[in-house]
């Protein structure tokens, strides 16, 4: 049976889905487009074998259990065999989820049926590890929790997940263009409560502040972790050129990217305030930032003299 | 302290903002610019004691900023601080080559930032008192 193709191929950002017709994975065409990235259904192993032995690399396999117990036991194997660098999410009765989780061969072991948001969970992680990410969200975590803790014991609420291919903003938002080595741009987005709040605790003795001047600051701490961010990548050989912030005021509106890359989102709160900060890469090689720093970068707290 | 002046250049209103209420409180005269190009009329207008500098601003950037500001007479020795969320090596390497004193990333405690600012211009009253160069 021919491979069903959500639209046009693009090459190191497919996903495979191997599931019967309108089996337990269907609602996975929705999600996995969200996250940014081109899904590949086909509803049986041996054709799933036959294209991953013809076909470019693929980011992520999810296979289903019905394909796995009515087919062919050994097709995750098989499937290495073609990619071995293939991240791997297995579907499984509930029933037999402990039993598997030892010997699935797969990165990912769910219950059956998924669940969208564990779903989403493991697919945001087991991409972000194919497309060498980790080292770039611990970057824009670092940073951002380093530049927010001036103003509150900020912690990040859940992990950095890889977003979908749209943001959809707070009241303010600050967008700061980066090219270089590492190409993209930042976004820091904010209710506007909210940012009254920290400018309260950066300037207490300014009272009502304007929305221009909210705005300044929210630009402000966006170009502080951008800068934090571009230090860290310095001290791995990359340089990043960034630009002065550009505002957005619009609350619930949408912002979509043209292109389909890998988007890092994390939300921080102090328990009263909370900021969304995003990384959209264009560009990025993660393996020279997985590597250890090549030069120290200047520290917060640190007067340099020259 | 009393009498020192201080010109504060950044495009960041709620920065300059944070900076004045510090160092007003310190007694100093502050002077704010928001971006390189009135920096530098700035400085060319006051003779400050010393200067804080952000580098990626609209109009004319800090790097430039500091390059000309150098160039006046009055401000050769002035000490400038460079005040920027972006400490990369090159960045670093261009303030250092346009006549930077300092760099100091943002989001550092100003009360640190304002005691590092205040051994410098201690140590230049020091010296200008007993009519040594400060630059040795």
């Amino acid at each position: 049976m021919k491979p069903k193709v959500s639209s046009t191929m693009n090459i190191e950002k497919h996903v495979l889905v191997v599931d019967e017709p309108e089996g337990v994975l269907s609602g996975l065409m929705s999600e996995f487009n969200q996250l940014g990235y081109r899904v590949i259904w086909i509803p049986s192993a041996s054709a799933a074998l036959a294209f991953l032995k013809s076909s470019p690399k693929l980011s992520l396999l999810v296979v289903s259990a019905v394909i796995l117990e009515q087919e062919s036991d050994d097709f995750i194997a098989q499937a290495r065999e073609f990619e071995p660098g293939l991240r791997i999410i297995r579907g499984t009765r509930a029933d037999t989820k402990r039993w598997l989780s030892n010997r699935a061969g797969a990165e990912a072991v769910l219950g059956e049926p998924l669940r969208a948001e564990e779903l989403r969970n493991a697919a945001s992680r087991l991409l972000a590890d194919h497309f060498d990410l980790r080292p770039a969200a611990d970057a824009v975590s670092l940073a951002a929790v380093e530049v927010l803790s001036t103003l509150g014991t900020f912690r990040i609420v859940g992990n950095v997940f890889l977003k979908a291919n749209q943001a959809v903003l707070s009241d303010l938002s600050a967008m700061i263009p980066f090219s270089g080595d590492v190409s993209g741009h930042l976004m820091m987005s904010i209710m506007s409560q909210d940012a009254r709040e920290l400018h309260r605790r950066l300037v207490p003795n300014m009272s009502g502040p304007t929305l221009d001047r909210l705005e300044d600051l929210v630009g402000e701490l966006c170009n502080q972790i951008m800068g934090h961010i571009a230090n860290r990548f310095s001290s791995h050989a990359l340089n990043i050129n960034q630009t002065t912030p550009i505002f957005i005021r619009s609350a619930g509106a949408t912002l979509r990217y043209r292109g389909r890359q890998p988007s890092l989102g994390l939300e921080l709160s102090d328990g009263t305030v909370q900021a969304f900060i995003e990384l959209y890469l264009e560009q990025f090689d993660g393996t020279k930032l997985a590597l250890p720093p090549s030069s120290e970068a200047i520290q917060r707290d640190e007067i340099h003299f020259f | 302290m009393i009498g020192w002046s201080a010109l504060i250049v950044d495009d960041s209103a709620t920065l300059r903002t944070m900076l004045r209420t510090v160092f007003e409180s310190k007694g100093v005269t502050v002077i704010e610019a928001d971006n390189g190009s009135e920096g530098l009329s700035r400085a060319g207008e006051h003779p400050v004691d010393v200067i804080l500098a952000d580098i990626h601003m609209p109009v004319m950037d800090g790097v430039t900023m500091i390059r000309k500001i150098r160039a006046l007479p009055q401000h050769t020795h002035t000490p400038i601080f460079v005040l920027s969320a972006d400490a990369t090596s090159s960045r670093l390497a261009e303030g250092r080559a346009a006549g930077a004193t300092a760099w100091v990333i943002k989001a550092t405690d100003p009360e640190l930032l304002w005691n590092g600012i205040e051994k410098v211009l201690q140590r230049r009253d020091r010296l200008a008192r007993t009519g040594e160069d400060l630059r040795k």
